[in-house]
């Protein structure tokens, strides 16, 4: 396998560390690799640093006061630790933000512009738009409505399909089942999976482990801003601390 | 009857003035959602500059103005390099006071710069007139409304329909969200800066142009009268800025003509804009034309 082109994960992340400010240190020697067009799930309780962690692989720690402070982050092998997070999308990244983030003002369509803002062919914005109202068809009938009148469910899969637009290498995800009905998530999660089968690849950040086991082919459990568990997600779902501590069986 | 079209006229064309200066208000905050008070500044060393290259110098008026709205763009992407920049993540106030200094600064170098008195500029409609039947037309009244209306579909074009002008609007919502897609905050920023600074030259000879060509390191501080303006229309709104502009021209020029209340003094008719932007904004806060806030419930 070495040396084979094909066996270049899409992502790679080596001894990671993050750290807010002088001293809070969120992220200790992370590592984590996202194979091409794998769906892997990042699981892990609240403040195990798994925002942090898409932060830090998207170029948006300086907008937190955060920087890296060891390790690497290589994109289809390429470092990118220093990338700005324009150049970062231009370079086949892109991710929906935690809480959705849409542009609440825009349209929805001028939403999906914005997610598209790295294209230059019009042409092709035009028809990746297309298809992204092919497959949310709830969007398509209010292209021209402000997108912050969506329903909740509406508003994330606007997020997702303007992550979309630019027609990513990699997709990552930051619990887009947040706050949406158990009927919602379900929906979500099936378009996640048809994204992947799609042939993008994607790393998929949930508390709603159940939901993203399901979906995803890898798992990493983050603790404490460190990696306490990384497997197949169905070894995973069978783990008796995967199961006692996120899976709700007590 | 022909006492109303006069004032009408009069008043569109104040109004126009007052948009031409607003727009250049809008587009930072549009794009920053800080309020720019540098950006009277910029109108004022705009048309000392233009006076600069083309009565003093000698220049082709047009060649004039084209060129100093390029030097001016570039001023405007400089200042916002150095001092607004570094301000980013700081709170909005901070950044608010520092452009009132930039305000003050420049008005202070073209004080020393331009030190003689009575400078008057050139320009091609010089103080020309033209009788409409009863109505009398001044051409800068007319040259403004012409200039008005094209840097208004020309915002209204590029913020509708150009991925820059797109990013702008994004970046104004949310900075961060913004970056996610891949839209440079730092370039959002600096190109606000460096349209409002280059069609600050064209507010500018337009309102010296009005007053007869006298020119004044004062313009800046007339040119917040377009304040008013702006927020009637709506801060982030150009279509807003331009209806805010002239309904504060009529406003003014007509209870100028028309408003008999003495007995309060002289000058009322400054006052009025101000009533009226007080009325406007108890009856709907985002002005006019303003974005409303998203709420849900």
């Amino acid at each position: 396998m070495v040396g084979d082109g094909s066996a270049t994960p899409v992502l790679e992340v080596r001894g990671l560390s993050v750290r807010y400010g002088p001293a809070l240190t969120v992220l200790r020697g992370v590592d984590l690799e996202v194979p091409a067009g794998a769906i892997v799930a990042l699981l892990g309780p609240n403040g195990a640093g798994k925002t942090t962690l898409l932060r830090a692989l998207t170029g948006l720690l300086p907008f937190h006061h955060g920087r890296v402070t060891g390790g690497e982050v290589l994109l289809e092998g390429d470092p990118v630790r220093r990338t700005s997070a324009s150049a970062l999308v231009r370079r086949g990244m892109a991710q929906v933000m935690e809480g959705r983030r849409i542009f609440a003002e825009l349209t929805v369509e001028e939403n999906l512009r914005a997610g598209a803002v790295t294209v230059r062919d019009r042409r092709r914005v035009v028809a990746v738009m297309g298809e992204t109202f092919e497959m949310f068809p709830q969007l398509a009938g209010r292209r021209g409505d402000q997108a912050g009148y969506l329903s909740g469910g509406e508003q994330q899969m606007l997020a997702i399909g303007r992550a979309l637009m630019s027609s990513p290498k990699l997709l990552l995800l930051d619990e887009p089942s947040l706050g949406l009905a158990p009927r919602i998530t379900e929906q979500i999660a099936e378009r996640i999976r048809v994204v992947g089968a799609a042939g993008t690849t994607v790393l998929l950040v949930e508390q709603n482990a159940a939901m993203a086991l399901a979906i995803a082919e890898t798992a990493y459990v983050l603790q404490a801003g460190q990696v306490a568990m990384s497997g197949p997600a169905a070894v995973l779902r069978d783990d008796s601390d995967v199961q006692r501590l996120y899976l709700g069986d007590g | 009857m022909d006492k109303f079209l006069q004032l009408l006229l009069s008043g569109v064309a104040l109004g126009g003035i007052y948009a031409l200066v607003a727009l250049g208000f809008v587009v930072i905050y549009k794009a920053s959602g800080a309020f720019n008070f540098a950006q009277g500044g910029f109108v004022t060393l705009g048309v000392y500059l233009v006076y600069q290259f083309g009565t003093d110098w000698g220049l082709p008026f047009w060649l004039a103005l084209v060129l100093v709205m390029i030097i001016m763009a570039a001023v405007g992407m400089f200042l916002e390099r150095l001092v607004i920049r570094p301000m980013v993540g700081k709170p909005t106030f901070t950044v608010v006071l520092i452009t009132l200094g930039l305000l003050l600064i420049i008005e202070q170098v073209v004080r020393s710069v331009w030190t003689s008195p009575g400078l008057v500029l050139e320009v091609p409609w010089g103080n020309g007139r033209s009788r409409l039947g009863e109505v009398t037309l001044r051409h800068s009244d007319l040259w403004t409304m012409v200039a008005g209306a094209a840097l208004l579909a020309a915002f209204f074009v590029f913020f509708r329909y150009s991925r820059t002008g797109l990013g702008m609007r994004a970046t104004a919502l949310d900075q961060e969200a913004a970056a996610a897609q891949g839209i440079s905050v730092a370039r959002s920023f600096a190109v606000s800066w460096a349209v409002a600074a280059g069609v600050a030259p064209v507010a500018g000879v337009m309102l010296v142009s009005r007053g007869g060509g006298a020119l004044s390191p004062a313009i800046g501080f007339v040119a917040l009268a377009a304040f008013p303006a702006m927020i009637l229309g709506g801060l982030d709104s150009a279509g807003g800025a331009v209806l805010g502009g002239v309904l504060i021209g009529l406003a003014e020029i007509m209870s100028q003509g028309y408003l008999d209340v003495s007995w309060l003094g002289s000058n009322v008719e400054v006052v009025v804009p101000y009533v009226l932007m007080v009325l406007v904004l108890l009856w709907r806060p985002e002005g006019l034309l303003g974005t409303r806030r998203v709420e849900r419930v």
